[in-house]
């Protein structure tokens, strides 16, 4: 259960502790600790949808930009539609609808698209936009965010991960260490033998999540 | 029924106990063994909660748009109630997603749920609390702060897995600080060996309680 400062902290003691004195300043390893949480991300959303579902309100509109933080699209509420929610064109269930004339998008049944920037939506509608976000970038300076603290509102990323990251960071760290340290090709075994040992036990301890998928009901 | 418990100084001792059966001696901090402890839990949550989920299966009353209890792990199946509510209640945030256009979600006697960002949404919007049922998640051991006669919130049958599997993460600590610890060589070897062996062990006990179940 930890913050960006108690996770920069943990990756400074193991590096210092470990098979080379990798001792970095706090923005290097907040920089190595946000590609951990971007490795992570993905395998998060899979079997933790619910911690990035966020929601923004359309008033009106037939072109709406999406927000900063859009990732993909989970629906569209329309309290008015007589199926309260937009058909979405171009989503996975619906990409067989958009060639039907019969289901035009009209106030009743309204038709969504996501483009590039924006969801383009057939007719004027007002409801709110619910997405997955993506994770945005910790500042190294940011040492209370919270990261995997679960119950606040704010956490990034369930805790179960929290080895993950840390080793995730530190294989960074190593990485980086020997490219400016110039170390032969047996220092370089060397050094990442033990981090990798330890990054596939925690791949295996991984697996059992698959089964966290729930089986999706056919259309 | 309750279910008996262990605690933080029950588990340091027993990580201790175990690495002598591999000749070999635990050289880390009391804070270090403790976080191994503690990620050794959440390995054994993560798999328990799909073999046997009863353990951690607890219910809370949450209001629309409150923050989740901190100890929520994840949600548990269907698992949503509310007095004076006269229809099953709809999640609508994975697989209902998907199916949205289907039904009509907006109803008082009715409600969809959602959570988002760890807060617990309800539509329409206003209703009263429901009752989750959810997964709860270990007891954060590895927090200095907490006194070594912190319980545990895991059930004491599932402590000597905790052990064996924080044990395996010990030693792999220590081989990740071999040269900051001076371990000697045969030292090496043993912990090497021991780590292969305890991750055997392990996985067969899996093995075994999922077949047990």
């Amino acid at each position: 259960m930890a913050t960006h400062g108690d996770l920069m902290q943990e990756v400074q003691v193991r590096l210092q502790r470990g098979v080379v004195t990798a001792s970095l300043d706090s923005d290097t390893i907040s920089i190595l600790l946000n590609t951990a949480y971007q490795f992570v991300y993905p395998y998060n959303l899979q079997h933790f949808p619910w911690f990035y579902v966020k929601s923004a309100a359309i008033t009106a509109s037939t072109s709406f930009t999406l927000p900063d933080d859009f990732r993909r699209i989970a629906c569209v509420d329309v309290p008015l539609a007589t199926f309260r929610y937009a058909r979405i064109a171009n989503h996975r269930e619906y990409n067989y609808l958009q060639n039907i004339p019969d289901l035009a998008s009209k106030t009743a049944n309204p038709l969504c698209r996501v483009d590039a920037t924006v969801l383009t939506i057939g007719t004027s509608l007002t409801g709110t936009l619910f997405y997955y976000m993506n994770i945005p970038d910790v500042a190294s300076s940011a040492t209370t965010t919270n990261i995997t603290t679960m119950g606040t509102g704010n956490a990034f990323i369930h805790p179960v991960f929290e080895e993950t990251i840390v080793l995730q960071a530190m294989i960074l760290a190593y990485a980086r260490h020997m490219q400016i340290a110039k170390l032969n090709q047996q220092q370089q075994d060397d050094h990442l033998k033990m981090i990798a040992m330890q990054k596939d036990k925690m791949d295996e301890s991984l697996k059992p999540y698959a089964t966290w998928q729930r089986e999706i009901p056919e259309a | 029924m309750a279910v008996p418990t262990y605690n933080k100084a029950d588990l340091r001792s027993l990580i201790k106990v175990s690495a002598l059966t591999y000749r070999a001696q635990i050289k880390l901090d009391d804070r270090t063994i403790d976080l191994n402890g503690h990620r050794a839990e959440m390995d054994v949550w993560s798999r328990y909660v799909q073999i046997d989920e009863r353990f951690f299966r607890k219910s809370a009353s949450i209001a629309d748009a409150a923050n989740l209890p901190s100890d929520f792990g994840m949600l548990a199946n269907n698992a949503v109630d509310g007095a004076g509510l006269t229809a099953s209640y709809i999640d609508i945030s994975e697989t209902s997603f998907r199916q949205a256009n289907k039904w009509d979600l907006a109803s008082a006697t009715s409600p969809s749920y959602y959570i988002s960002a760890q807060k617990f949404k309800i539509l329409p919007i206003g209703s009263s609390p429901l009752t989750i049922d959810y997964y709860f998640l270990p007891t954060d051991m590895s927090n200095p702060a907490s006194a070594d006669s912190t319980v545990s919130s895991m059930p004491n049958e599932l402590k000597y897995l905790v052990a064996m599997g924080a044990t395996r993460r010990c030693f792999q600590t220590m081989m990740e600080q071999a040269d900051t610890l001076n371990l000697s060589i045969e030292e090496r070897q043993n912990i090497t060996g021991a780590i292969e062996s305890l991750a055997d062990l392990y996985n067969k006990e899996q093995m075994k309680e999922a077949k047990h179940n």
